[in-house]
């Protein structure tokens, strides 16, 4: 354009500025373009897609789909044969087809015949109808209507038949062509795998070269708006919200637009982002508990959802490597302004808190950390000062103090304040005193406000704990308990001490951390469930003899929350116990460690007033010294003794005594500590982290990033203020009661990992509609575990059976629910606990019998606790060679019984006879006698005098019986020493046990049900899922207990076993509407009806000495067995209560083969259904023979029986 | 009937008194080599040193035995468990002999039975070869239980009433423990060998193991008792049509503590 010469400015120039622009603008845009295609998310997208492909492509090439395809090539040749066949019947099925091309023909005849008379018909009644009504002639046109009917009955009639020539003539075909068309069928239901990877393959990489230009241009840079193949993937979660500047918002997850493989299986071992799930049965798919498209990941996770990238979603390094190496590769900060940084690795379960608060006991073996954290917070007393709003658990866990001058020296109480763990290093109990914020040399203030001398730490804490000692004197005067009424014995007591339970929540472990050979002293060990009450190692230098006598007789006397329960011991074993522990002739209870003394610090007088002057700022200078000069009538602090009384009630409400400890008058003050239902909601800059970040900078050589970065996590303020609880003190200049005052509690860093965990998991409930809201069976396992565990069960009784995993000849692997076989040599079966040392100690002393022994070949003999199909039934014994055994898992619960048969079998020296009370090295019996068992008698002796195991036990126990029986223990095994202890129960505790119990039964149901199933049906995993046309996979899952193919899948394999007539498993009892049916005045009528003798035959048959002889071992009516004749290793349980007690279907069980029940047990086969025997008793065959026993067992106490009883 | 024959041969003199009687000691095994490529093993078991205390009896209630025995006679209470006479030897020793490619066989006909006698089991101890039927039998006019703790060839716990009886196939070899729950003191030991050369040593400590074919072997040894448990001979060669005698000193180990 010519310069017109009118503008004030320059046409070409400007021609020259706007060319300059727009070429600028150009490669701006093309570089925006070109920087978009390629965003971090879409590279990860493109080789997600290689990588996709050529694990799609390896599976092709595995033997199962290469044997998938080779029979697909056989079904192929099969198809062909077919078409082959069908070619040549060709002739006919034209013949045929042309058959159906005139019943086509003649059928819409017909049809349209049909509609037109059809609407004849309609026509002709609205006439007629129009003129009755008009003329009130109702009988109008009958005639015509009737015949315009039979017309269209008539034409519709015709139209069926032609319908029917028509379906028939279709059928001929298809009959014709039948053949081709199953073999297709089975050719594509064959190939279906490979099939679905084929059309995989050919979407990731066309072969068609249209697709393959298509696909480019769909993800060209520019046009990649339009429907590219590359976008991003995101759920939008309606229910689950975040808290954004004051406002809730949806989450919305676009997590997977990287993690591409993240809920797909066979990824575990790809890189990151790629990688698998690592709990896709927990997590992500469909089938699972936690689908992606309704929890997302954010609210598990955290972190951003909405970036796209690393940094953005406010991922985080672990470790100052992998912090490096993102700085490096991604510029990786920390995103100061977003408040949910995402958690660390190994902290992920906090996530599971905000919706599980009911269920944590149902997740625990899927959470262990958090649920672990869980656990510590409650035995550790955290709950205590700090209020966790759901926390089910109220009780003061330690003890009260009300009577505590009967139990203990005022010098004990002084040195165990100052320091808990120098007397016992694994108690409970925190340390308050002498911790860095007043540390001995510290100055801690200056005297006389400030003019006065340094106090020094060393000086504040002696005052403090001898403060605290003299209140709590003061406070709880001695409560004097009578004398004991029985004397003991210490030897006595050894035994009664050992076979009573002590054992199983007790530990009397070295104060040092010993290991100790797997063959010894279990007592010397520390297990989970023998540290559910303090280890007694030192006892008896802190109990006063009487007091323990009484404690040990009621426990709740003394400690109305305590979790000891009562024993009901006799008096004799009470006072044999004590004098065993006070006498301690092993050595144990009088073993203090190493720098432990008893005594109360000396208090200076100025310092307690400095500590007066800070407790009671309040009250005035004046006053004060007033008091401390004896001018107060009311408060004589003159006197050392009343003012060490009241500095040391200022301490104990200081330091909250009272949240754990019962102190008189302070039952309703409230605990110290801060809240945590919602603590790790708090926004992390309102967290006091003190000069920590600075000292470790210094110390560590952090920058400044790095120290900004420590401030930005929760869970590093948490770590922290666990390990070193005063250290947020340091450098800060802080009067005295301002200091910190959460006390030392020496956790491990596992213990550390595992509070914070849990802690860092307390947050806003944000997922209210998304919640977890367990049913009335999970709800009742829930608070069935948790009172399993409160009251310490499995220390006593095995739970769950161990588990064996071991390889195949094919090298796959297999876990059965079983317990090893004593191995030759042995008189015990191996510690399953401590698997790897009992194996490596006992392949040693087998090399030391035999050089050639070979410890890979040698056979090792399981005994199955479970069914297990592909091995066998509950009983059975498999053998595994010692090279293909893979993993141990031990039993849950049962060390008592190990405890107690030790004492029976094995002494602590085998040439020492003097460990028990009788000087033949016998065992005192429940009759007073000492008898020696033998090593043969082993297993005898595990069933007969040690607790009882509970495996299924739901399925024997009547639900209210078990529920009485918990809450009054009564004798069922006359011949145990070991008790059955009365538990002070929580509310609700011993429903929750009896319904844990039964819930159980029933869910383990469906489970025994596929198990069993597939026992009787003698077949493969494989073969009886494609019976029942269910995947193996899910028929897999049922019977390992998966909940999701239970759900979804358990009816068709209960349909197919009913229509298989499978009724050996009896359908569960629903623990709320139990009824014994035999019982039922119609059954015992109906029985007395046929026989009047009935019940006393069956009677007979339990009690003649000629038959089964049931009395020649158990119980019945008081009455001891063999007529009072047999020794208590032949006792078995009291008959007495088998109607109220036990299931009937469990005792038929039991009575046809007991050790299909308790594989080990004493009680024999009785009835053996090959063989007619009892018939001079009870004629008949076994089977009637067992019905007519149980009509006694479940009616022997009835009182309205006719005759006979 | 065959058990009575079979029961009167072994019990010998004593009726309630329990001896020793090595069952397999007088059946030769039959094999494929002609007897003249055969030799015999004389086997002595013997204690060395000295001749520890006899075992205390067995402590059985008269409550508990009631019915056992007819005639108010008592049960017998020797305890078994480690047997040695004067001169040292030691009774209820299981001796075997490996032989390469030579397969253990039950003899054609032969029958192997665990008899409860006057309440105690008949024989203490008595070894089998792998795929070995024992019937368990019940000659008291009591019930027993035969409680079979068989870790590789299955446990069995059958009630025996008076006269009747329950048997069990043993393909495995292993040491099999009978006890019976109604009267604790009584307990027997199946040794299941899979050696094809085996016996039992009398009450005088000696076994002849007869059809040992010609070579050198080590004789391995067996006993209830952990004093003496389980072992090898020194190494024997064995001549054709020959004699060749072994002196198995057992006796002193100590069990493991804890075990």
């Amino acid at each position: 354009m010519a310069d017109r010469g009118d503008t004030h400015y320059h046409i070409k120039h400007l021609n020259l500025w706007f060319a300059f622009a727009s070429l600028a603008l150009l490669v701006t845009a093309v570089w925006m373009v070109l920087d978009d295609a390629s965003r971090p998310w879409k590279n990860h997208q493109r080789e997600f897609r290689a990588l996709d492909l050529e694990r799609t492509r390896a599976e092709l090439e595995t033997a199962e789909l290469k044997a998938q395809a080779a029979h697909g090539e056989t079904l192929q040749v099969e198809v062909q044969k077919a078409a082959a066949a069908v070619e040549a019947l060709n002739a006919e099925i034209a013949a045929k087809q042309e058959v159906v091309r005139l019943a086509k023909g003649e059928y819409f005849v017909k049809e349209s015949a049909a509609k037109t008379e059809k609407a004849q018909y309609d026509w002709e009644r609205y006439v007629v109808d129009e003129h009755r009504l008009e003329h009130k002639d109702p009988a109008y046109g009958e005639a015509h209507m009737a015949a315009v009917y039979e017309r269209m009955q008539k034409s519709a009639y015709g139209k069926e038949q032609a319908e029917a020539a028509l379906a028939k003539a279709v059928a001929d075909v298809n009959a014709l062509k039948a053949p081709l068309k199953e073999a297709e069928r089975a050719l594509k239901v064959a190939t279906k795998d490979i099939e679905l990877r084929r059309a995989k393959i050919e979407k990731l990489d066309p072969a068609d070269r249209a697709t393959q230009v298509a696909n480019i241009v769909r993800d060209f840079p520019g046009l990649d708006f339009i429907g590219p193949n590359l976008k991003v993937q995101k759920v939008a979660l309606e229910n689950l919200t975040f808290e954004l500047n004051f406002t809730k918002k949806k989450r919305i997850d676009m997590c997977q637009s990287c993690h591409m493989g993240i809920d797909r299986a066979g990824f575990e071992n790809a890189e990151q982002p790629y990688t698998s799930h690592p709990r896709l049965d927990l997590f992500l798919t469909n089938k699972s508990p936690h689908p992606i498209s309704e929890v997302g990941c954010t609210i598990c996770h955290r972190g951003c959802g909405e970036a796209l990238d690393i940094v953005r979603t406010d991922h985080r390094p672990t470790g100052d490597e992998q912090t490096k190496e993102w700085k490096d590769e991604y510029h990786w900060h920390k995103q100061h302004h977003w408040d949910y940084p995402m958690l660390p690795t190994g902290m992920s379960e906090a996530g599971c808190v905000q919706c599980h608060t009911d269920s944590l006991e149902l997740i625990a073996a899927d959470a262990p950390k958090v649920t672990e954290g869980y656990r510590l917070f409650e035995e550790y007393g955290c709950y205590a000062c700090h209020k966790v709003e759901w926390f089910p658990t109220k009780r003061k866990p330690g003890p009260s103090l009300k009577n505590l001058l009967a139990k203990l020296t005022p010098e004990f109480v002084a040195s165990w304040v100052a320091d808990p763990k120098a007397f016992r290093p694994t108690t409970r109990m925190p340390q308050f005193f002498n911790l860095e914020n007043f540390a001995d040399d510290a100055v801690i203030a200056k005297s006389k406000y400030g003019e006065g001398r340094d106090v020094l730490g060393r000086e504040w804490n002696d005052a403090a704990v001898a403060a605290v000692t003299a209140f709590l004197q003061q406070r709880h005067p001695l409560q004097a308990l009578p004398k004991p009424p029985a004397e003991g014995d210490a030897l006595r007591g050894r035994e009664a001490f050992r076979l009573s339970g002590c054992l199983g929540c007790h530990n009397v472990a070295p104060h040092d951390a010993q290991t100790f050979p797997v063959g010894g002293d279990l007592a010397h060990e520390r297990a989970d469930e023998n540290e559910m009450g303090p280890n007694l190692r030192g006892v008896a230098t802190k109990l006063d003899a009487d007091w323990l006598y009484w404690w040990l007789k009621d426990p709740a006397k003394y400690w109305p929350d305590t979790r000891m329960p009562n024993l009901r011991l006799s008096d004799e074993d009470a006072a044999d116990i004590t004098a065993y522990l006070m006498e301690d002739p092993d050595g144990i209870f009088r073993d203090v460690p190493q720098g432990w003394q008893t005594s109360i610090p000396a208090a200076k007088l100025d310092v307690l007033q400095e500590q007066a002057r800070w407790f009671f700022t309040r009250d005035g200078r004046t006053a004060l010294e007033q008091r401390f000069e004896g001018k107060d009538e009311t408060r004589r602090w003159d006197r050392q003794a009343d003012l060490q009384v009241a500095v040391g009630e200022r301490f104990v409400v200081q330091y909250g005594c009272y949240s754990c400890h019962e102190v008189s008058g302070m039952e309703s003050m409230m605990p110290i500590g801060a809240e945590l239902t919602t603590w790790a909601s708090k926004t992390v800059d309102k967290l006091d982290f003190g000069f920590i970040p600075y000292i470790f900078a210094d110390t560590h050589g952090w920058d400044q990033e790095t120290t900004s970065n420590f401030k930005s996590y929760h869970n590093n303020f948490l770590e922290q203020k666990l390990k070193a609880p005063r250290s947020y003190d340091r450098k800060k200049i802080k009067n005295p009661t301002e200091k910190l005052r959460m006390p030392y509690f020496g956790f491990t860093e596992e213990q550390t990992q595992a509070i914070t965990t849990f802690v860092v998991g307390l947050v806003k409930d944000e997922v209210q509609r998304a919640k977890m809201v367990p049913d009335a069976g999970e709800l009742a396992r829930d608070a069935g575990l948790r009172a399993v565990r409160q009251n310490n069960c499995a220390a006593c009784h095995v739970l769950e059976p161990g588990l064996v995993t071991f390889k195949d000849e094919a090298g796959k692997l297999h876990t059965v629910g079983a317990e090893f076989r004593k191995l030759e040599g042995e008189t015990l079966p191996p510690r399953m606990d401590r698997w790897a040392e009992y194996w490596a100690d006992y392949v040693a002393y087998m090399k030391g019998e035999d050089e050639d022994f070979d410890p890979d070949e040698f056979e090792f003999s399981l005994r199955l606790l479970r069914p297990e199909p592909d091995f066998g039934d509950i009983g059975d014994s498999i053998s595994v060679l010692a090279k293909d055994l893979v993993s141990v898992k031990p039993p849950v619960g049962g060390d008592l019984v190990r405890v107690v048969t030790d004492w029976y079998k094995k002494p602590f020296d085998a040439e020492d006879n003097s460990r028990t009370p009788d000087p033949e090295g016998g065992v005192g019996d429940v009759d007073g006698k000492y008898r020696k068992y033998a090593e043969e008698e082993y297993d005898k002796v595990r069933w007969t005098f040690a607790p009882p195991v509970l495996l299924g036990e739901g399925d024997k126990l009547q639900r209210n019986w078990f529920y009485a029986f918990l809450n009054d223990p009564i004798t069922l095994r006359h011949q145990m020493r070991v008790r059955m202890p009365s538990f002070h129960y929580a509310d609700g505790e011993a429903g929750a046990i009896a319904d844990y119990f039964a819930y159980e039964a029933q869910r383990d149901w469906p489970v025994y049900y596929a198990r069993k199933l597939r026992l009787a049906q003698k077949k493969s995993l494989e073969e009886l899922a494609a019976l029942i046309k269910i995947p193996a996979e899910t028929l897999a899952g049922i019977e390992n207990g998966s909940r999701p193919d239970i759900d979804a899948s358990f009816a068709k394999v209960k349909a197919w076993g009913d229509a298989q007539k499978f009724d050996e498993v009896l359908p569960p009892v629903d623990p709320r509407h139990e009824r014994v049916v035999r019982r039922s005045p119609a059954h015992v009528n109906a029985l007395m009806a046929a026989d009047s003798k009935h019940l006393a035959k069956a009677e007979n048959l339990a009690r003649d000495a000629s038959g089964p002889y049931c009395v020649q071992c158990h119980y019945l009516n008081g009455q001891g067995p063999a007529g009072g004749t047999a020794q208590p290793i032949q006792w078995a349980p009291d008959l007495n209560n088998t109607a109220e007690r036990l299931r009937e279907d469990w005792v038929h069980k039991w009575i046809e083969n007991p050790a299909k029940v308790y594989p080990g047990t004493a009680m024999p086969v009785n009835f053996p259904a090959d063989k007619d025997s009892h018939q001079a008793l009870f004629p008949g065959k076994a089977a009637v023979q067992i019905q007519a026993l149980l009509d006694w067992l479940y009616n022997m106490q009835r009182q309205d029986l006719p005759t006979g009883m | 009937m065959k058990i009575l024959t079979v029961s009167t041969l072994v019990l010998g003199a004593a009726i309630c008194a329990a001896a020793a009687i090595p069952f397999t000691k007088s059946s030769p095994v039959a094999t494929s080599n002609a007897v003249a490529e055969t030799g015999t093993v004389q086997v002595k078991v013997v204690w060395e040193g000295e001749k520890p205390e006899a075992l205390p009896a067995l402590v059985i209630s008269p409550e508990a035995s009631k019915g056992c025995c007819p005639d108010g006679v008592a049960v017998d209470s020797t305890n078994q468990s480690r047997m040695i006479d004067a001169a040292g030897g030691v009774a209820n020793v299981v001796l075997t002999i490996g032989v390469k490619d030579m397969p253990v066989k039950v003899p054609e006909g032969r029958k192997y039975y665990l008899d409860q006698k006057a309440c105690r089991y008949e024989p203490h101890v008595q070894v089998v070869p792998m795929g070995a039927t024992v019937e368990y039998l019940n000659s008291d006019s009591v019930a027993h239980n035969v409680h079979v703790y068989a870790t590789k060839n299955g446990d069995q716990n059958n009630s025996v009433a008076a006269g009747s009886k329950a048997e069990q196939k043993l393909d495995k070899a292993e040491v099999v423990t009978v006890k019976c729950d109604i009267h604790p003191w009584m307990s027997s030991y199946i040794f299941v060998t899979d050696d094809p050369i085996y016996g039992l040593s009398g009450a005088d400590g000696s076994a002849t193991l007869e059809g040992v074919p010609a070579g050198k072997y080590k004789v391995g040894y067996w006993h209830e008792h952990d004093s003496i448990g389980k072992g090898k001979s020194d190494e024997v060669t064995v001549e054709a049509g020959k004699t060749t005698t072994v002196e198995i000193k057992v006796g002193g180990k100590k069990k493991k503590a804890g075990r």
